[in-house]
This record gives structure tokens, sequence and C-alpha cells, in this order.
């Protein structure tokens, strides 16, 4: 998707979020005595982003149709390349949430362990390195934030 | 008089918990969601078992330390260890992207001892003076103040200025999650019990600044190989001291910029950092440098944010006001001591304390050097490891610090959806910066702005005609349209040369 494309979907998105909170901003009660009520700040800035999200809008109406954005120097060029950057995100985002869901009843030592160990992997590392650094980096977690900064994990 | 101020803080029972402070202060400051306040609470009950002085020396070590400890990550990894060193990631990382990780950290080390003994020279000097100038602050100034941060914000990022104003409001939509401060009505909570505390901005920073990084990373299969951070030369602490030197005028600008605005309550080191960035862009010779590696980006932030720490000490000090969270917990400790705010604070064992705060904060800006240069040292060797481990590394502790903060797997959540919400808006050429300063300032500016309102029965116009108002406003104009205004000036001061 080019950068003038991506500026009319982040300038129509931005407009439509503005309306939804003028919108929803109604439904706070009305201003008592001399405070102006709690809708007040949040319309505002509902207000500010209407006026921000036509502006890019017109500005991508005005300008030319510009070369077409290089994305950050990440981006892999062949496809082989791409499908395993897109495999190692899709893994990393479906793992990020499964340690939200899993670490409270399985705990913090072993849903870090596996969260650790499964991403190495997929990173490239061989699953020798990957079990000696999950371990050696859950230890030393463990050690600082529980024992040492005595927080309370899962 | 200054020996027997040495005298007090050179003893065992203060040098032991001073350094132990300061060591805690470098991972404290370092790990992001593990902020300066949080160990500041934790030391509070320790310092009861140790001398008045001693408990000081602990706390105060820790918190000046820890300052300079969050521009670690910021620098090798694009992570804030704290709020105060966003500032540093824009330059600071693109010097560890050009392979001068060391240049950046021991610029920042230099920088933030200086900024720091200026910032406490200050505060010796004149801290009854300064909290004059602070007391005469009311809703209309601090407003300004934010608004004048914020716009500093938006100028000094990437980006143009309506998508730096774009995510200056998402940032402050952010702000307005929760219960209303005035009224207490639920806003934007959609009946979720955990929103009406609001949206933390800390794990939100770290989810913005942390896993674009690494979703950008994982993406090109080729960067999993190298290591996470890639020295091309080694610098010393001797390779910086030119470049300070020919920069010593930014040092101090920035350095009192940091004070000043340190010691206006509740504005903190976070926006100094910013509004000093943003000064020396406008003023710097090459400002089209900044963002892309330039020294001074890195000088500026991080004189300021260390200079800020003193600042807020001077309306805690002359007024009882604490200028932070961090000094409010010092101070609320300090008072049990005997420590009295206000025209008496030099007497008696008031008087002993106040010294002891001084030449301890002033002490611990010269020993941020060693410290600094062996925790950058430890640092280092860490993220010379393959990004295949570091970049995992980086999630487990984005993950730990944000659920650290109120150990709620929810504050996680948040963390990872900013993640996703920072990485599509680089994508889209929409700066971060803006959007956390706004979750810091929204409810400071929301606040003054509706209490100056119910003040003035909904008239606007002291909020312009006040004189520091005025003054601030035309401050951020002149930054704001700079770049428009200056050549027009040049043309007038052309025709009125001419005429």
């Amino acid at each position: 998707m080019n950068s003038r494309r991506l500026d009319v979907v982040t300038g129509s998105l931005v407009i439509a979020f503005a309306c939804f909170v003028l919108a929803y901003s109604t439904t706070f009660p009305p201003a008592k005595g001399k405070d102006f009520g709690p809708s007040l700040f949040p319309r505002v800035i509902a207000v500010m982003l209407l006026v921000l999200g036509a502006l890019v809008l017109f500005q991508v109406l005005r300008t030319r149709a510009q070369k077409e954005m290089r994305a950050p120097d990440t981006a892999a060029k062949d496809s082989a390349h791409a499908s395993q950057g897109l495999r190692n995100v899709a893994v990393t985002v479906v793992a990020v949430v499964a340690y939200i869901v899993v670490v409270d009843p399985a705990g913090f030592i072993p849903t870090t362990l596996v969260f650790l160990f499964v991403l190495m992997k997929t990173y490239g590392l061989t699953a020798l390195k990957g079990i000696a650094a999950s371990c050696l980096i859950t230890g030393f977690v463990y050690v600082l934030f529980s024992v040492l900064l005595r927080v309370t994990l899962p | 008089m200054i020996l027997d101020v040495i005298a007090s803080v050179a003893r065992v029972e203060v040098l032991v918990p001073w350094i132990l402070g300061m060591l805690l202060g470098v991972f404290i400051g370092a790990i992001p969601g593990l902020t300066a306040t949080m160990a500041t609470a934790i030391l509070v009950p320790i310092t009861y078992y140790l001398s008045p002085m001693g408990g000081l020396a602990m706390i105060l070590g820790c918190a000046c330390v820890s300052i300079f400890a969050g521009d670690i990550p910021a620098t090798y990894l694009r992570v804030p260890g704290t709020p105060s060193s966003g500032a540093a990631v824009l330059d600071g990382y693109e010097m560890t992207r050009q392979g001068k990780s060391s240049l950046a950290l021991r610029l920042d080390i230099v920088c933030s001892s200086l900024g720091g003994v200026v910032g406490f020279t200050l505060l010796i000097l004149g801290a009854t003076a300064l909290a004059a100038v602070a007391l005469k602050f009311s809703f209309y100034e601090f407003l300004w103040i934010s608004t004048f941060g914020l716009a500093t914000c938006v100028v000094i990022s990437r980006g143009t200025m309506v998508k730096g104003g774009i995510s200056v409001a998402l940032g402050l939509f952010v702000s307005t999650i929760g219960v209303d401060i005035v009224t207490g009505y639920p806003r934007f909570t959609f009946g979720e019990v955990h929103m009406l505390s609001g949206i933390n901005f800390i794990p939100a920073m770290i989810g913005l600044f942390g896993i674009p990084v690494v979703l950008n990373t994982i993406f090109a299969p080729r960067h999993l190989e190298m290591p996470s951070v890639k020295e091309t030369k080694h610098y010393s602490i001797a390779d910086v001291l030119p470049s300070i030197r020919r920069r010593w005028t930014l040092v101090l600008r920035s350095s009192f910029v940091g004070t000043f605005i340190g010691s206006l309550p509740g504005a903190g080191a976070d926006i100094a950092a910013w509004v000093a960035y943003g000064m020396a862009k406008r003023n710097s010779k090459e400002p089209e440098k900044f963002g892309t590696g330039h020294d001074e980006g890195v000088i500026a932030p991080t004189s300021a944010n260390n200079a800020g720490i003193a600042g807020a000490w001077i309306p805690a000090l002359a007024l009882g006001i604490p200028g932070d969270s961090i000094t409010a917990i010092i101070l609320g400790a300090s008072m049990i001591y005997g420590l009295r705010p206000g025209p008496l604070m030099f007497v008696g064992a008031s008087g002993e304390l106040v010294r002891g705060i001084f030449a301890i904060g002033l002490i611990t800006q010269f020993m941020l050097i060693p410290i600094g240069l062996l925790s950058v040292k430890a640092f280092s060797r860490v993220f010379r490891l393959p990004n295949s481990i570091i970049m995992p590394m980086i999630l487990v502790f984005c993950i730990v610090g944000s659920y650290a903060l109120n150990f709620s797997m929810f504050d996680v959540g948040v963390m990872f959806i900013f993640g996703l919400l920072g990485f599509y808006m680089e994508r889209n050429g929409i700066p971060l910066p803006p959007l956390v300063l706004a979750m810091i300032l929204g409810p400071l500016i929301e606040r003054n702005l509706r209490l100056g309102l119910m003040q003035t029965g909904g008239n606007l116009l002291p909020f312009f005609t006040r004189p520091i108002s005025f003054v601030v406003i035309l401050a951020i104009l002149a930054f704001l349209f700079w770049n428009r205004l200056s050549p027009l000036l040049r043309k007038l001061r052309k025709k009125h040369g001419q005429a």
C-alpha cells in the first residue's frame, strides 16, 4: 500500500474516531454549577481530530502521487524472506496473547520458559541454545523481580 | 561549614546505603516498567532502619541515578527506561544504529552529571528566589506550560506537524479514559472495572516504543542473526569531552531549562527533557541533523532531565510543595526526621538535613560517572547477543515491567495493544513521543482548563491576558511557526536596514 493510500486510510480512521468520540460524549451528564462537565475536554479533542483528519485528506488530494514509500530497512525483499518475516510476526502475536491468557493459571516460570523457547526457536536459534537462554533469562527475571524487588509474579 | 557537611556524609553508615541505593537505581531505571517513584517507595521503609542521613542518601542516590539509567535502554533498544528518557531515544538510538552507542552513552553520562551539578548548584544558591517565581504560576500558566511541552514535542518529532497533532490528540483522548477528575463520572470505560483508574501511561509507553522495535526486527529474518548492538568504534569519556566543550552553552542552557521546568510542581523531568530538546533544535545551526544521531540531540535532554530532579526540590524545600512524585515521597520521609520546609528550613535538625540533601545530591552527580560507566559496560555485553535472543528478552521485560506496576495482566494487555498501535503509527509516519507526552500532560491540562474556567465563570480572556500566560503563548506560537516567521523577520530587518 503506498503512502497516499495509507494517508487516506489514516485520515478516514481519524475522522471516524472523532465522530465516535463526539457522539459518545453526548451520553455524559450535563454540566452542573460552575463546572463545564466531563464532556468538554473529549469534545475539544474530537474537534481537533476532525480538523487534523480532514487536513490529512486535504494534503493527499493536493499533492501529486508520491513515489512508493520505502518501508523501514527491515522490509524483506524476496518472497521467501517475506513469508518468514510474516510467520515470525504471527507467531509472536499469538505467543504474547497466549502468554497473557495462560500465565495466571500456569504460573510465571513454566509459561515464560515455554514462551522464550518457542520464540527463540521460531527466530532461528538452535534448540540447545534456546533452552539455555530461556532458562537463564527466566531465572534472572525471577530473581530480579520476585526476590530482589519483591514483585509478586503470577 | 562545608567541611562539616562533607564530614556528616563521608561516614560508613551513609556511604554504604548511598552506594547500594545508586546500584539499585541503575537496575530500576534501566528496566522499562520500573520507575524511580516505585524504587523510592520501596526504599522508604528500609531507610527507617538506617540513620537519617544514611536513609536520605540511599533514596536520593537511587532517584538521581535511575533518571540517567533510563537512558541506557532508550539508547540501546529504543525503549525508554523511565518517562524522562523518551527524548533521549530520538538521537541516542540513531547513534546506536550507526554503531556509535558508546559515544551516545558517554555523552549521556557526562551531560547527566553536568546537568545535575548545575541543577543542584542553582538549588543551593537560589531555592527561595526561584520558588517565589514558581508561586506566581496559577491554573492558566500551568495550562500553557503543559501546552508548550506538547508543542515542542510535535515540532521536534519526525513526520508532519499535522500527524504530530494527531498523535497529541490521541494521547489527550487516552488521558480522558477513566473517572473524571471533577465530577467522578466514568468516561469511555464501557463498564470495564480496570479502566476506571484510566490507562496507565507506563505500560502504554513500554508498548509504543518496545513492540514496534521487536516487530520490525523479526519481520526481516536476516536481522535476527545480527547482534542487537554493534559498535563500529569504541569511545571513551576523553573522546566526548571536546564535543561537550564545544557545546558548553547548550549544556548550560539545557540545565537551566531543566531546573526551571523541574521546579514547577507537576511538570517534572519528562517535560524538561522535551522542552530542552526542542529549544536546542530551534537554536541549533544544524537543526536538520536532529533525529539522525546528532550530539546536540543527546546533550540537551540528558542535561535537562537530571537538572530537573534538582529543580523539583526548589518548591519542596522553599514552600513544602514537592516538584514531582519522587520528591513528595522523600519529603514525607524527611519530615519524619525533622525536616521543616519553608523559612525555618536551615534551623536546627532541619538545617542539617537540608545541607545533607544539597551535599548528597551534588556529590551523587560526580559519582554518576563511574557508576554510569560500569552499568553501561555491563549492559553492553548483554546487548551484543544476537537479536534472536534479545528480542524475546525485550518482550519478557515489556510484559513483566508492565505487570509489575499494578500486578495486573490488564496493563500487559494495554502494553501490547499500544504496541500494535505504535507499529501502525510508525508505518504511517505518525510520531510516537507526542502521544506519550500527551497522556502524561492530559490530566494536568484538563484540570487547569476546567478549574480556570470555573474561576472565571467561562470567560477565556484571563487565559490569554495574564502576563506570564501571554509570554508562554507567544513562545508556543513562535515555536510552531518559526520556519514561516523567520524569513518574514529577515525581510523586515532588510527593509528597515535599507530605509
